[in-house]
């Protein structure tokens, strides 16, 4: 069983009038147990030269009838802009749905349920997508730390 | 103008060759260097029973926290925490309006509620926000709150412009 721990410290000496300072470390377990995760997709470096929108990982993707293998379970997936310029920024979806932007240099560290939903014809499902605001070229990071990641079978042909 | 920083640490053995996230952002404003300079201050919610609600509301009158639209290109976070012991135990974390109903879904088909992922006893995230009206809001729904056997503690801040 493998052991990963998060640790987060936000601090700032003048955002307010006394210091702010606020922890918190947990270890990363599979889905309402103790058990640790035990598998990850490995730490991603790619230099993105497209404004479009791409999937980080598996599209998950409807059959029309079964929820996916992973659905429901944990997967915590870290994100970083390692660009250095601060006009430029990623813009980060989930089911098409705007998270937020991620300016030079800024990251996030955030649970993702790999949801997906045979119901819905609009196919919808939970990946998470990133679109640079430059076409110039912009360094992106990302991992996924998880109980499994459904590989797509090759060829696969997506009705 | 204020300095905020966030501080991220990730150890794992997960693989033979190990894994470590070792990183701090500033959090600036967007598109610049000026630091972000508003916050909601450390927020902590009991929540005493299983609905499905707002948790953080985005560009809704009586907002706490001001209307940042993705074309106002803000530069917002957020950070959640669930304060339990139990790893049994989960808050769903969703992304949109709440009001759209108080029933689990994990997408209801138009785009108004979706699941990001759930947060087990102990567990915390820090994200960028949107922020967008109605479908911006962040939704949480506890798996485990009532009055009689306890609510669902969830502490949460969120930097703004």
């Amino acid at each position: 069983m493998a052991t990963t721990t998060a640790a987060i410290t936000l601090t700032s000496a003048d955002l307010l009038t006394d210091a702010l300072s606020l922890s918190a470390t947990n270890t990363l377990y599979k889905a309402g147990t103790t058990i640790g995760l035990d598998q990850t997709t490995g730490m991603a470096r790619a230099y993105l030269t497209s404004t479009s929108a791409i999937d980080l990982f598996p599209a998950i993707i409807e059959d029309g009838t079964n929820l996916r293998t992973f659905n429901g379970t944990s997967s915590w997936v870290y994100i970083c802009n390692k660009s250095e310029d601060e006009t430029e920024y990623i813009t980060v979806k989930i089911c098409e749905q705007v998270i937020g932007k991620l300016y030079a240099g800024d990251f996030l560290w955030m649970p993702w349920s790999q949801p997906a939903d045979v119901t819905n014809a609009a196919n919808h499902h939970g990946d998470i997508t990133i679109a640079p605001s430059v076409a110039t070229g912009m360094w992106v990071d990302w991992t996924c730390i998880n109980e499994g990641t459904e590989y797509h079978t090759e060829n696969l042909v997506i009705a | 103008m204020a300095t905020i920083t966030a501080q991220l640490t990730v150890n794992s053995d997960i693989t033979d060759y190990g894994l470590a996230i070792n990183n701090t952002m500033t959090m600036s404003k967007a598109g610049s260097t000026t630091g972000l300079e508003r916050t909601s201050g450390v927020q902590r919610v009991h929540l005493e029973n299983l609905n499905h609600v707002d948790l953080i509301r985005g560009g809704l009158a009586g907002s706490a926290v001001a209307d940042m639209t993705v074309t106002g290109d803000t530069a917002g976070k957020v950070y959640i925490k669930y304060l339990e012991d139990d790893t049994s135990k989960f808050i769903r974390i969703g992304l949109g309006n709440a009001a759209d109903g108080t029933t689990q879904t994990v997408n209801n088909g138009d785009q108004t509620f979706f699941e990001m992922g759930k947060l087990y006893g102990n567990e915390w995230m820090i994200i960028p926000w949107n922020g967008a009206s109605n479908v911006g809001d962040i939704t949480v729904q506890p798996s485990s709150a009532s009055v009689t056997d306890g609510a669902a503690i969830v502490e949460y801040i969120v930097f703004y412009e």
